[in-house]
């Protein structure tokens, strides 16, 4: 990422948290993307496994939208002249989707497990999910100063900059996908002592 | 440059941070699994 892709000619070398910053928010959709499918199988059958599977992406997507988050705070500071712009509408709704799985986790953290608690959580999950196509799309229905989606287009950009775009985001994917299946297994073992420990 | 640095180090901070979080998490949980916790 930093000696392969060469320099943007407007914004330097700082264009390059891009290369994090961008995989890290579609690695944030990807697993908030599993909490609603994780919410819709629980809604359906009631399985302790789509449960877990909502419980550990919400926690790893929440992780890499704090990276999304900072890292683009940073890269605002000498583009922009600001670390945040209250009125920016991408900004906000990602801060909101932060908050959305934030009370989620913190939700399952304070409930008593069990039915009612794994519930109402697919609930949330599910209702949760509709912040991520508003914050995707929210550069395209409301005026804002984040950069366009565009900006991500194979067209727009030179083959270099799109290898290292594309390399970093199935990388930063794939290690998403590897943590919500390593702390699926976390949650496995919980609940087994759980029970372990009720019988 | 140092923005981008900084923005480099906080991303390796944050996940590799949550990845020791992760692992000594399955460590104390197969502790307490042996011990019958």
């Amino acid at each position: 990422m930093v000696f392969y892709a060469p320099d943007d000619a407007v914004q330097g070398v700082v264009q390059k948290i891009f290369y994090l910053h961008v995989p890290a928010a579609i690695a944030a959709y990807a697993a908030f993307a599993l909490v609603l499918a994780g919410g819709l199988v629980y809604l359906w059958n009631e399985s302790p496994a789509a449960d877990r599977m909502a419980r550990a992406a919400a926690e790893v997507g929440l992780v890499f939208t704090t990276v999304t988050l900072v890292m683009g705070s940073i890269w605002a500071k000498p583009i922009w002249g600001t670390w945040w712009v209250w009125w920016d509408p991408r900004l906000v709704a990602t801060l909101v989707l932060w908050m959305v799985y934030a009370g989620y986790l913190l939700m399952r953290r304070i409930a008593t497990p069990g039915r009612q608690a794994a519930r109402f959580g697919a609930v949330v999950g599910i209702i949760g999910f509709i912040d991520v196509p508003v914050t995707h799309f929210s550069v395209t229905w409301w005026r804002t100063i984040h950069p366009p989606l565009e900006t991500a287009a194979p067209g727009a950009l030179p083959p270099e900059m799109l290898v290292t775009f594309a390399v970093s985001s199935i990388a930063v994917l794939l290690f998403a996908l590897v943590l919500v299946g390593y702390r699926y297994r976390l949650e496995g073992l919980r609940d087994r002592l759980a029970e372990a420990i009720d019988r | 440059m140092s923005y981008l640095l900084g923005a480099y180090a906080f991303a390796l901070l944050a996940l590799g941070g949550y990845v020791v979080y992760l692992v000594r998490s399955a460590r104390d949980l197969e502790r307490r699994s042996e011990a019958g916790e």
